[in-house]
């Protein structure tokens, strides 16, 4: 039986701010195992960083706010945990990898005293020789020179940076890796490379990871299970393969893969999704893609849909109920 | 890196000779006769006639100035019409206690306004913000020649605790630099305040709270180096501001320095005097700005890298 690490409930969490109340995560559900890959998928705007951050509890100070719902992590509810308690969580048990390499690592310190850092925090290793060898270890591992630890970030390439960052997430190799779009940033070449490296990695440490975005063919190649998150809601997850060719599915999902263009067929024009992710300081009753979707009823205007499931896939969409499908609460994933 | 510095040592050769041309220029165009202000107003006409013809003063303006300028290659920037003393002795009897000033008046400045700032920028909005905020608004208004008077009237008419005038020993110091410091400190606090601000919204403070570091650590091992280098800038820029305000501090509080050596010299026409000691100014501005991008090299790498080789 596969070990629960993270699990995830109902969690709302809002940013405050002198002009307006952003509901960025509006209770979702996501659970993980240990070892394996989730992909949180969504547009912009969709609450996936927040997730990760409140995770982490680095959600920016007195603005971002854990409102209510639960996050337990390898059995501790890090919304309940004190800020030292945190502060030991971080790096060592979960650790992150934001988005843009390019200023993710301090201009000022050299790579290899930001990887030893992360290190020494957690007080992994009894000496600096030991730390130094372990640096040394690291880099070879994401594929650096170890020689190079004594060079400054500017000196290094996008790639090369963004396998340094791999390096200081994974030096006191974690349980669970949230990885916020770590290769959006880089050209195509670069990001074959360093998502082929995090797997590679993520297998040889048993890691789980979160791989947060919004790129569906980087989903396909590397995760186990995909949560599709839509204005702070999860509307549909499942397996990789459940959400890739499952004749069910949540509207939204069907737009987002109508979007991608296909090669095979002749088209003239890319096929969005009609209008916008709706303001997330107003947003609509009920469902909340009904003011986008083409198969909107009347009650997805005032009722939000329950989660419905077969199999471990779960859908939330008014269409589905009193289908094949029975509705149940939001306990099972 | 040496060939850095040597280049802007040779950079400063054209300020400093664009300097002395313009105050030779208007010293030149000025009313009022050398002559006439060395012998005094009982002097005949004959005897004025002859001493301009001794100092060269009839010769056209651009001999005069090559003169000057090749005298001043060689260490020599003429005598003061009024002591007859070398110009160069004056300012060596004079500059200490400017320095001293000077000096002292940064190192409060420094030492208040970095601190201050920083606490201002962590704990954003908070009483002790507000109240820094304040006070930097305060000191940035007012002169520093008023600050000054109110300095001498609590302290040495109220309270009788420091001497008004005068520059013997660290106590006659302390009011003239601390009222020299308060504009400076105010910029500093300022600047270091939303430098700071700027640098913990970094993505890579991200980084290192993520690592798990404790608040403090973000600040003193990832934040400060990252946040002093425009810091850094405006405490080289305020050298110059230092040495400008001396220039009235010294005149409130009565101290014989580098400022009313100045100020004396425009009185008293007093050519050389005046254009020795507004050059030797420039060449310590100068210099202190060349330290301060000396001194950036070794807070930040990238800067480092556009200077020296790599090493092996």
């Amino acid at each position: 039986m596969e070990e629960r690490l993270l699990t995830i409930k109902d969690l709302y969490v809002e940013y405050i701010t002198d002009d307006a109340r952003v509901f960025a995560v509006n209770g979702i559900d996501l659970a993980i195992n240990k070892g394996e890959t989730l992909g949180l998928v969504g547009e912009t705007g969709a609450g996936k960083t927040t997730t990760a951050l409140s995770i982490m509890r680095l959600l920016p100070e007195k603005v971002g706010l854990i409102k209510s719902g639960s996050i337990v992590l390898n059995g501790k509810d890090v919304t309940k945990a004190s800020e030292a308690d945190m502060r030991l969580l971080r790096g060592e048990t979960v650790s992150m990898i934001f988005q843009d390499p390019m200023t993710s690592l301090n201009p000022v310190l050299t790579v290899g005293d930001q990887i030893a850092e992360v290190l020494e925090l957690h007080k992994r290793h009894k000496n600096k020789a030991d730390v130094e060898a372990r640096v040394d270890e690291i880099l070879k591992m994401v594929g650096l020179p170890p020689e190079r630890k004594h060079d400054f970030p500017h000196q290094f390439s996008g790639g090369m940076k963004q396998r340094i960052v791999i390096a200081i997430a994974l030096a006191c190799e974690p349980l669970l890796l949230l990885a916020d779009e770590p290769t959006t940033a880089l050209d195509v070449t670069i990001q074959a490379q360093v998502l082929a490296l995090m797997n590679e990695l993520k297998q040889n440490l048993n890691t789980a990871m979160i791989l947060i975005t919004h790129d569906l063919g980087v989903v396909a190649q590397t995760c186990d299970r995909v949560a599709i998150m839509y204005a702070g809601e999860v509307i549909e997850t499942g397996t990789v393969e459940q959400i890739f060719s499952g004749d069910e599915h949540h509207p939204y999902t069907v737009g987002l893969f109508e979007s991608i263009p296909d090669l095979k067929k002749k088209t003239r024009r890319l096929h969005p999704i009609d209008g916008l992710m709706p303001d997330p300081t107003d947003l609509p009753t009920g469902c909340k893609f009904h003011t986008r979707c083409p198969h909107c009823m009347e009650i997805c205007k005032t009722e939000l849909p329950k989660p419905i499931e077969k199999d471990g896939h779960l859908i939330r969409c008014h269409l589905l109920e009193g289908g094949g499908r029975k509705a149940e609460g939001s306990e099972t994933l | 890196m040496l060939k850095y510095i040597g280049k802007r040592l040779l950079l400063m050769i054209p300020v400093i000779l664009g300097i002395s041309f313009i105050l030779f220029t208007i010293m030149d165009l000025t009313p009022g006769d050398p002559a006439r202000v060395i012998l005094g107003d009982f002097a005949s006409q004959a005897e004025i006639d002859a001493l301009r013809e001794e100092m060269g003063l009839n010769d056209n303006f651009f001999v005069r100035y090559g003169r000057y300028i090749g005298n001043a290659v060689t260490g020599d920037l003429g005598n003061s019409y009024r002591s007859s003393a070398p110009v160069v002795e004056e300012i060596a009897a004079r500059f200490p206690s400017t320095l001293k000033i000077a000096l002292l008046a940064m190192l409060f400045a420094v030492l208040i306004g970095i601190p201050v700032g920083i606490i201002s920028a962590v704990k954003q909005y908070s009483i002790a913000d507000i109240s820094s905020t304040m006070l930097a608004l305060l000191f940035t208004s007012i002169p520093a020649f008023w600050l000054g008077l109110l300095l001498i009237l609590l302290f040495s008419v109220r309270l009788r605790l420091l001497p008004a005038v005068g520059s013997d020993t660290w106590k006659h110091m302390l009011m003239p630099s601390i009222s020299l410091a308060a504009a400076q400190m105010a910029t500093i606090i300022r600047m270091t305040r939303s430098t700071m601000l700027e640098v913990i919204r970094q993505d890579y403070i991200r980084t290192a709270k993520a690592k798990g570091a404790a608040p403090r650590r973000v600040i003193f091992h990832h934040a400060i180096k990252n946040a002093l280098l425009p810091v850094i800038t405006t405490v080289g820029l305020s050298i110059s501001n230092l040495l400008g305000g001396a220039l009235i501090i010294e005149n409130v509080f009565g101290i014989s320095g580098l400022g009313t050596l100045m100020v004396n010299s425009v009185k008293s026409k007093d050519t050389p005097l005046l254009i020795g000691s507004v050059m030797f100014a420039a060449v310590v501005a100068g210099l202190v700005n060349l330290g301060v991008d000396v001194l950036y090299t070794y807070v930040d790498p990238r800067i480092k890298a556009q200077f020296v080789k790599k090493k092996k």
